[in-house]
């Protein structure tokens, strides 16, 4: 198809604000997929992903649109993951495409990942198509959104589309302004080959498939291709384009998005933001914007059962093979045995991958706090990373220890402000400034320590704005951190495990939630048991669980044997759950509810 | 020949106490249905120990309390039972009575009627801890009929004593025990108070109304009772129970060493020697069945070989004999102690020199004389979490 006939385009959204319903609509119109097929959702089909609403692996699929010029035009839907842990993701999606539909949903409004989508876009220089959505709905605010969103594009006001992804109603009115708002896509098929990976996968008989968009030249199969960051070549074996499933053809060429499949075993082979080029005319520069994607949160995930540790292995090998992301290295803790150190892109990303280890692989965990990686300096001025509390050495040699930060967006009703800026505060802020998107509703300007919104900050947010506040941010780099590593000690051991690394204005805090908290958790047993927060030498909190001096039930229930046998076989089972560490039994539940000393 | 012992459940009480979980209740009329349910029982369901090569070696009467039933209905019960099994000739027939229900005809009736063996609910002879119990008798009434009964010709009477009652003092548990001492039973239970959820006293202690007993002063007061029933004569038998030599019940013992047991009325258990079954616990469903011709258990089970270890042990550990280490090997091809040693660290590791139900100099809970394993007094006090440790280490 010649390239005037094609688009490029994608919806970005805040998390239900009716992004996938819109594409659905899109596909029924244009034909792509009937009713039924619709039922398997492909654009969005993994099961926790529906669950949870998000989506995390994009997927591309191009419809055949009969414009009201009589036209056929192709449209490439490239799909966008929708959560923060994803921005590079997002961002090389973005840089496939010429437009964008930006949706915001008729009752919520303007929230922040639409500001922070609408930003990434901008930056990738896209056509913009504002959509209001859900206007059936009784509690539609139309007109006040309509001045929100003219007050963050620009626009006017005729440009904005009102739709019901639902009824439908205002659909078609999208499809038009995609084929006549949005330019067809440039790029001259005769020069060097530069295609832009925006996704991999991985398939069990054919390998990494990489889904590209060609921006110059052309591919074809049989040639020799070369990844420019790796520089690794392969033979092309297969192209195609997207259909309702993958149709083989026997060319890409610029403008087009379509998937290469080269032999490549592994998707760290076909890393998304990398430029694919041909070997006979490689093309000198490749496209901007590739970064590696580096894991920014850590945990330790260790099976609750020793002998599932192999198990634990191959299903982190079977995730790592779809996402490049994911991270992983043996790890061994005195406290939890053999497990793995595992890096995450965010939060979600980790929760994503502990449930579907939890769930898909049917594996019993236990995972550390999550931590930041620190970059340590040494008396030589020289850098070491750590991304386990329990590897950071004692002060001494240290000269200096920087933390990530994050530049954060936080989209409020602006009468919540003074609730979240004392939030912002304790999670050590740094104040930029607020933008006004309207009367009512501001956008706060932040930078933190990734270390203060691992956990609980969301949640937090939430609450203190009754439900309304919203958050999207991106990593800036690292920066000077007064941090300390924090111990805990029981019956004077260290529990390498429950080790984190914390500003040292909150380590008494947190050493004495943690002492609490272990101190209603750690059963009575024959020995008193002392627990203890330490920082180096310091003991900074203490709490003692007393010695067990009597327990005893000996009233003879008259012939029932049984019922002590099965008291007995449970408080077996409970056991199971239970780490020896030197004397000391703790139950499992002490180190994942460290997580929720709130 | 085989031996058993039978166990008939009186599910009725006066008054429920309010520390109570057993099954028993307080609506009378439903004695009579009972008692013909009972005796169709008697005389159709007890498939697992067939006469005549199965022999009585005790009946125990318990409840609820049995002295609900007025003489003749005992007097029938003993003598369908007497139809159908035989009699070992010293068979121990024993009767739970609660002081205040029974007059001294009521005890000779039962004294004559062949009944050897009164156990009887004294739980304590302070009008205080009466009253936190909800008992309906007085210090004075326990006295009376213990009095009564040796009238009445029982030369086997024992008094179950309770301690740690809330508000109890170690002050008033010493002279609970030097009364019990003054009136010579035979035989003395003393059990530490459980507060079981979904008991009144349980809902008490949750709103603070009641206040625990504190645990160094339970402990106090068992290893007092201990020393002082031991020094005047008894010996500390079982973990609850201390005996005038040759006062043992033969009816619990039976059920601590894991021999064949049958129980009659609702919720009562049975064990043939590898089944477990038990009776529906509720009276209504229990005489329906039986009423209907339906066999009144619940259900059955037979014990692994794994479930069956977990038996030997806790049955094990609250006898003065212990756990027979031949016997173990026999049955499990296993070293018991070599296999207990790597935990044994837990309790400052395994004696081999206390004897058994002994304090033990160094705080240890295990003690073995080579032929058993068995607690001292240090580790019976903690019989539920080392039996607790043991079955999940070994298991
Ligand atoms: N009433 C109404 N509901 C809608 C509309 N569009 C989407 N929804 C509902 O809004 C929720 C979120 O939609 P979804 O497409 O999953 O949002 P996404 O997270 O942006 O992909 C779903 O329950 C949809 O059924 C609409 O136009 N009207």
């Amino acid at each position: 198809m010649k390239q005037d006939k094609l688009r490029n385009f994608c919806i970005i959204a805040h998390i239900d604000h009716g992004k996938s319903t819109l594409a659905d609509r899109l596909l029924e119109i244009t034909g792509t997929m009937t009713k039924e097929e619709m039922k398997e959702q492909i654009l969005d089909n993994m099961d926790l992903e529906r669950e949870r609403g998000i989506t995390i692996k994009m997927h591309a699929i191009t419809m055949e649109y009969q414009a009201d010029d009589g036209q056929k035009y192709n449209l490439n839907l490239i799909d966008t993951p929708g959560h923060v842990d994803f921005t590079y993701e997002v961002s090389r999606s973005l840089a496939a495409c010429e437009g964008a539909v930006l949706v915001v949903d008729a009752a919520q409004g303007v929230e922040a990942q639409t500001v922070s989508n609408l930003y990434l876009a901008i930056e990738n220089d896209l056509e913009i198509i504002p959509v209001i959505n859900k206007i059936d709905l009784p509690s539609a605010r139309v007109e006040e959104i309509k001045q929100q969103i003219i007050e963050l594009l620009g626009c006017k006001e005729e440009e904005i589309l009102l739709t019901s992804a639902k009824t439908g109603e205002g659909v078609k009115s999208v499809l038009n302004a995609i084929v006549n708002k949005i330019p067809p896509p440039g790029g001259d098929s005769d020069h060097p080959t530069r295609a832009l990976i925006f996704d991999s996968v991985f398939n069990t008989y054919r390998g990494a498939i990489a889904y590209v968009r060609i921006v110059e030249g052309s591919l074809v199969p049989g040639e020799m291709i070369k990844f420019m960051s790796t520089g690794k070549t392969f033979e092309l074996q297969e192209v195609g384009v997207f259909r309702f499933g993958n149709i083989r053809t026997t060319k890409l060429s610029a403008g087009e998005v379509g998937y290469v499949i080269a032999g490549a075993k592994d998707v760290k082979d076909t890393r998304v933001g990398d430029t694919i080029t041909t070997v006979e005319t490689p093309a000198t520069k490749p496209l901007p914007g590739y970064r590696e994607v580096k894991p920014m949160v850590f945990s330790g995930m260790f099976p609750s059962d020793a002998e599932n540790y192999e198990d634990l292995r191959s299903a982190l090998e079977k995730l790592k093979l779809n996402d490049s992301s994911l991270f992983y290295e043996p790890e061994t803790s005195m406290a939890l045995g053999f497990g793995f150190r595992c890096g995450f892109l965010g939060l979600l990303h980790m929760e994503i991958i502990q449930e579907r280890l939890e769930r898909e692989y049917e594996l019993d965990l236990v995972s550390t706090v999550p931590n930041v990686e620190f970059h340590i300096y040494d008396a030589n001025n020289e850098m070491h990373k750590v991304d386990n509390p329990a590897d950071l050495q004692e002060a001494g040699n240290i000269d200096r220890i920087e933390e990530p930060y994050i530049r954060a967006n936080i989209l409020t009703p602006s009468e919540f402000i003074g609730n979240i800026m004392p939030l912002a505060m304790e999670r050590r802020g740094i104040y930029h400034n607020t933008e006004y998107l309207d009367t009512t509703r501001a956008v706060l300007h932040y930078d933190f320590p990734l270390a203060e919104v691992i956990f609980d900050f969301y949640d937090r947010l939430k609450s203190l704005s009754r439900g309304y506040a919203s958050f999207d941010y991106e990593f800036v780099g690292f920066r000077p951190g007064d941090v300390v590593k924090l111990d805990i000690l029981l019956n004077g051991e260290k529990v390498d495990a429950l080790s984190v690394v914390v500003h040292r204005e909150k380590a008494y805090e947190w050493g004495r939630r943690v002492c609490e908290k272990l101190r209603e958790l750690i059963p009575r047993q024959m020995y008193q048991v002392a627990i203890q927060a330490a920082i180096g030498s310091k003991v900074i909190a203490r709490e003692t669980v007393k010695a067990l001096r009597k327990n005893v039930t000996a009233k003879c229930y008259g012939g029932d044997i049984t019922r002590k046998r099965k008291l007995l076989e449970k408080q077996k089972e409970g056991k199971k759950r239970m780490k020896q560490l030197g004397k000391v039994q703790v139950p499992q539940e002490a180190f994942l509810s460290i997580l929720k000393v709130d | 020949m085989h031996t058993f012992s039978l166990y008939i459940h009186v599910p009725f009480c006066f008054k429920k106490c309010n520390y109570c979980n057993f099954y028993s209740s307080t609506d009378l009329t439903r004695i009579d249905d009972y008692l013909l349910a009972l005796q169709k029982e008697i005389e159709h369901y007890c498939l697992l120990f067939p006469p005549p090569e199965f022999i009585l070696k005790s009946i125990y009467f318990g409840g609820g309390t049995p002295s609900v039933l007025q003489s003749l209905s005992i007097e029938y019960i003993l003598s369908i039972l007497k139809k159908k099994w035989n009699r070992l000739p010293e068979a121990q027939i024993s009767f739970e009575i609660n002081p205040g229900t029974v007059s001294s005809q009521k005890l000779s009736d039962l004294r004559r009627m062949g009944i050897n063996r009164l156990s009887v609910g004294v739980q304590s002879f302070c009008d205080k801890d009466l009253l936190m119990l909800q008992r309906l008798h007085s210090k004075k009434d326990a006295e009376t009929v213990i009095k009564q009964a040796r009238l009445a010709g029982f030369s086997d009477v024992g008094i179950d004593l309770i301690f740690a009652i809330p508000g109890q003092t170690m002050k008033t548990w010493k002279s609970n025990l030097s009364r019990s001492l003054s009136l010579n039973p035979d035989h003395i239970s003393v059990y530490g108070l459980t507060i079981e959820e979904e008991t009144p006293l349980f809902q008490a202690l949750r709103k603070n109304k009641v206040m625990p007993c504190d645990e160094e002063l339970e402990r106090e007061m068992y290893i007092y009772a201990a020393g002082t029933l031991k020094n005047a004569g008894y010996e500390h038998y079982e973990i609850s129970n201390f005996a005038l030599p040759g006062k043992e019940s033969v009816h619990n013992q039976n059920y601590w060493q894991k021999n064949p047991y049958l129980g009659i009325g609702p919720a009562a258990h049975s064990f043939d020697g590898l089944r477990r079954c038990w009776n529906i616990a509720d009276i209504n469903r229990y005489t329906n069945r039986l009423h209907c011709d339906q066999s009144p258990l619940e259900s059955c089970e037979q014990p692994s070989t794994n479930q069956q270890k977990i038996e030997t042990i806790f049955l094990g550990l609250r006898q003065k004999s212990g756990i027979d280490l031949q016997r173990w090997k026999e049955s499990y091809a296993q070293d018991l102690l070599q296999s207990l040693q790597p935990l044994s660290k837990n309790w400052n590791g395994l004696d081999d020199s206390t004897p058994p139900f002994s304090l033990s100099e160094n705080n240890r809970c295990l003690s073995h004389n080579g032929n058993s394993l068995y607690l001292t007094l240090n580790g019976l006090l903690l019989y539920d979490t080392i039996c607790s440790e043991i079955v999940s280490f070994l298991l």
